[in-house]
């Protein structure tokens, strides 16, 4: 199955799925959000970044299966050096976050009503986000990949 | 009959985000209803474009603004439809010709005579 592939930045996130980056929404639409915070150096943030600059603008085709959204992360990954090899098994979020929590890279686990806030800027800096979080604790183990992983959870 | 009254113009959900309507119609409610989830679930998919979370289809007539007589069908997340049913008349904010960033019902107790003015002027809430 092909489908047009799209990347979204902050902005188109905000108007079209806006349950992911406001917490508000999330709340309201019962929107349960694992995020992964991976530590990188700048070179790796940079490249991280760079590809999807360049993905943006030429998004490849989507397919259900080895061309998902867990597949492009992989590429992203890999190309800016955090991960060495494509995601074990079929490409999944669970797969490639089981990679990663097992890479030697530090991570750090959210899980729960998840929003993003955009940082005031401060002359030319770069823009910063800062991650709104309210754990769901209904039970204990809901949409919680991972949780006996070695990656701390906050 | 016009054609236009005959073929339904699909409208696409989007959050405001601080935008502006184009243009706003007032439009009556038909019908609400929860959207299937498709094929093994794919329609509910986030990775799929079109998915909306906790889709629903939102179907209407046009009664004022523009295109007037024209059906209209909105998929869009049930938790953003306000406290309506069918009958009701609602303001849809307007990007162009197919997004709507936004349903608004009717104020109680407004007038005939206060209806364009309320419409020309209704905000979207980002």
């Amino acid at each position: 199955m092909g489908l047009d592939g799209q990347v979204y930045d902050y902005a188109e996130l905000k108007t079209k799925r806006k349950n992911y980056v406001d917490i508000e929404t999330a709340v309201e639409s019962g929107t349960i959000t694992t995020v992964l915070v991976v530590n990188v150096t700048r070179e790796q943030a940079d490249k991280f970044k760079k590809y999807w600059m360049m993905t943006d603008k030429a998004p490849p085709t989507f397919n259900i299966l080895g061309g998902n959204c867990s597949t492009r992360a992989s590429d992203s990954f890999i190309y800016s050096g955090i991960l060495s090899r494509k995601i074990p098994g079929l490409d999944t979020p669970d797969n490639l976050y089981e990679q990663l929590v097992d890479s030697k890279a530090q991570t750090t686990s959210y899980t729960g009503y998840v929003g993003f806030k955009k940082a005031a800027s401060v002359g030319d800096s770069k823009a910063k986000y800062y991650i709104e979080y309210k754990p769901y604790t209904h039970t204990a183990d809901v949409n919680t990949p991972n949780r006996n992983s070695k990656s701390s959870s906050s | 009959m016009s054609i236009s009254s005959i073929k339904s113009m699909p409208l696409t959900w989007e959050w405001a985000a601080e935008r502006t309507p184009t243009s706003r119609i007032l439009v009556e409610v038909s019908q609400i209803r929860k959207e299937g989830g498709g094929l093994f679930g794919l329609k509910k998919s986030p990775s799929i474009i079109e998915n909306v979370p906790d889709g629903h289809i939102l179907t209407g007539v046009v009664v004022l603004g523009d295109h007037v007589g024209r059906s209209v069908s909105l998929r869009m997340p049930g938790f953003e439809i306000p406290d309506i049913s069918e009958g009701d008349r609602v303001g849809l904010g307007l990007i162009g010709e197919g997004i709507c960033i936004c349903v608004v019902p009717l104020p109680a107790g407004l007038s005939d005579s206060q209806l364009e003015d309320w419409l020309g002027a209704f905000r979207c809430e980002s």
